[in-house]
């Protein structure tokens, strides 16, 4: 398997707080990998890393980035990549369609080769086809699409120009879930007939196994626990993986009381000393709150966590 | 038990008018359902199939054009506001969106007194109960709606749908927009409160894992109708409408 990306010890912030902590994975070509985790973890920050698209007070303070041959952290011409080897689509796609102009229109807007107005067209149209919607959409403006037919041509715009890489921030979490699971399915069937990796953003861990090769867990800017959707989903090892798995309603019967997790995912500003899901963690013990927990490989999976590596006698 | 809600024929149509033409929209086609006191009862289906509307009908938040809405034994369909308002406190709805039942400008603590009936001491203190009793401290009592986070937010619109007593509320995909950690947390406490306090529960969600979780009935509705009613365990077991069986198939795909 060729890799396609890989991110290295990367650490985003300021002088004052750190959003991402040595975050390392990677990609391969025709792979789809997920990002886990609870809300403001750092799953949309690590994909704003990845094309340089951080707010302005934030800054990549270490680590490299290589993306097909080029290390994008020094690199400097990133509208080249934006939207041609790296696509994105995003939660909301409402609020990235211009209610303005035709689905046609944008789409078309969105081609970086210089072809003539008649083969533009025709591309769209293909790939409006192929993405599920009827030619149709072509002459139709946002609003008179639902919400699935939007997050579709958002698709189809993000790929017209063949990308390498799809960069999906939570793209089905608005939509109800037979039209969800549509966009699920259609996702899937893109990596082999577009030769596409995906990296996929989603706080349900069962919808990540469901769609992805791989799976990261990330806890407050940190990957706690990554390998094989599988065996991330199946036989979970870091204490927080666990706990998001037992939170799912589907894990229980009518009447019994769902086990959630105690606490709150720490504000930056005053993260724990040692382990960052110590304040909420059952295993914890002193090491835990001293030191933070390296990344050790075992059973496939890379985890940060004492409990396993023979130091919670100490 | 007994039923607290009964609904015949309801229909309603809305009208959306584009640039050139007015055009009809069916939102709900005859509907008819009880709601049994006590119960849970779920309501699925995809977007646009007329769930919302169909809870906001029953409360009478919209009036619809046809049918019955009959509450404990009363005729309600008709009733002039007037009349109504002394059983508006008995039934709520919660949003999935809590900005919608909060007002931004009045600290939550506020919000939640408005709802309760006595003297201020006696209310304050009701409201400081009712907010412990999501998990909101009395020290937060004086802050505003966007200081907290979303599932707080949800919390405190689910007080304040409590402060008037209600013994019905609508739940309409109250934890679309929360993680699935706290997605738990306040399913646990839908549990609790109905125990608690009686309820019963229009449990709109298009999600079937929470519904075959939570509901002890279920009602299916697919283009303004209910294509299938009944217990929940029944329904996932054999589910007979075609529209039923591939819900149920892309909800429990992953
Ligand atoms: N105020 C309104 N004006 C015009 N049309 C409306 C109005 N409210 C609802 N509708 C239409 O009525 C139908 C049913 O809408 P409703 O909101 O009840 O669906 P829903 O099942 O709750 O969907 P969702 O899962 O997206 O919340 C839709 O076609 C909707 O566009
Ligand atoms: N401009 C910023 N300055 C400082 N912190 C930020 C900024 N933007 C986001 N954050 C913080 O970064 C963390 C990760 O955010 P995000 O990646 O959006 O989370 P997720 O997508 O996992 O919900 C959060 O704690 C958030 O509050
Ligand atoms: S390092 Fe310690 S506190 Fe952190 S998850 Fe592992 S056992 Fe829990
Ligand atoms: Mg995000
Ligand atoms: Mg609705």
């Amino acid at each position: 398997m060729k890799k396609l990306l890989n991110v290295r010890n990367v650490v985003v912030g300021n002088e004052e707080i750190k959003i991402l902590r040595e975050i390392s994975f990677e990609v391969n070509e025709k792979e789809i990998v997920s990002i886990v985790g609870e809300s403001g973890c750092g799953k949309s920050m690590t994909l704003k890393t990845i094309i340089k698209l951080l707010p302005k007070n934030l800054e990549i303070l270490s680590g490299e980035i290589y993306f097909d041959g080029i290390e994008i952290v020094k690199y400097d011409a990133m509208e080249k990549i934006r939207g041609k080897e790296i696509g994105m689509i995003f939660q909301e796609p409402s609020s990235y369609l211009n209610p303005l102009f035709t689905i046609g229109n944008q789409v078309e807007e969105a081609i970086k080769e210089k072809i003539e107005k008649k083969e533009k067209k025709e591309r769209v149209i293909k790939i409006l086809k192929e993405m599920g919607l009827s030619s149709n959409v072509y002459y139709q403006y946002p609003h008179q699409l639902s919400g699935g037919m939007q997050q579709r041509a958002m698709i189809a715009m993000s790929l017209i120009n063949n990308p390498k890489l799809l960069l999906a921030d939570e793209p089905t979490t608005a939509l109800d879930l037979t039209t969800a699971f549509g966009i699920i399915d259609l996702l899937k069937n893109l990596v082999t007939k577009y030769n596409l990796s995906i990296i996929f953003v989603t706080h349900d861990i069962s919808l990540a196994k469901y769609i992805s090769d791989k799976i990261l867990v990330m806890y407050a800017g940190i990957i706690v626990e990554k390998g094989p959707s599988n065996l991330v989903y199946t036989n979970p090892l870091h204490p927080y993986t666990q706990k998001l798995i037992n939170c799912l309603p589907e894990k229980y019967k009518k009447g019994e009381r769902i086990k959630t997790i105690e606490g709150q995912v720490p504000s930056l500003k005053d993260l724990p000393e040692g382990c960052p899901f110590s304040p909420r963690c059952e295993y914890k013990k002193k090491i835990c709150e001293n030191y933070i927990p390296g990344e050790i490989k075992i059973e496939e999976r890379n985890v940060r966590c004492f409990k396993y590596g023979n130091f919670m006698e100490s | 038990m007994g039923t607290l809600w009964k609904v015949e024929n309801l229909t309603k149509e809305f009208e959306i008018r584009s640039e050139f033409k007015k055009i009809k929209v069916t939102a709900l086609k005859s509907i008819n359902l009880e709601i049994y006191k006590g119960e849970i009862l779920g309501l699925a289906g995809e977007s646009g199939s007329g769930k919302t509307t169909l809870g906001k009908v029953i409360i009478r938040l919209i009036d619809p054009d046809k049918g019955k809405i009959i509450y404990r034994d009363i005729d309600i369909t008709k009733l002039p506001e007037r009349v109504l308002r002394k059983y508006r406190k008995n039934f709520q709805i919660i949003f999935q969106d809590p900005y919608k039942s909060l007002n931004p400008r009045i600290p939550v603590g506020l919000t939640v007194m408005e709802g309760i009936t006595g003297n201020k001491k006696e209310r304050y203190e009701k409201a400081v109960e009712l907010l412990n009793l999501v998990g909101i401290k009395e020290k937060r009592f004086y802050d505003y709606p966007h200081q907290f986070s979303g599932g707080e937010r949800q919390r405190i619109a689910i007080t304040r749908a409590l402060s008037t007593e209600p013994e019905f509320i609508v739940c309409d995909e109250p934890t679309s927009n929360l993680d699935v950690s706290i997605q738990g947390q306040i399913l646990n406490l839908f549990i609790e409160l109905k125990e608690k306090f009686n309820l019963t529960y229009l449990f709109i969600s298009h999600n079937l894992k929470i519904i075959r979780f939570l509901a002890d009935r279920v009602g299916i509705m697919y283009k303004g109708e209910i294509v299938e009613m009944g217990k929940t365990e029944e329904i996932f077991e054999n589910p007979k409408h075609s529209y039923t069986q591939k819900l149920i198939e892309s909800s429990f795909a992953f």
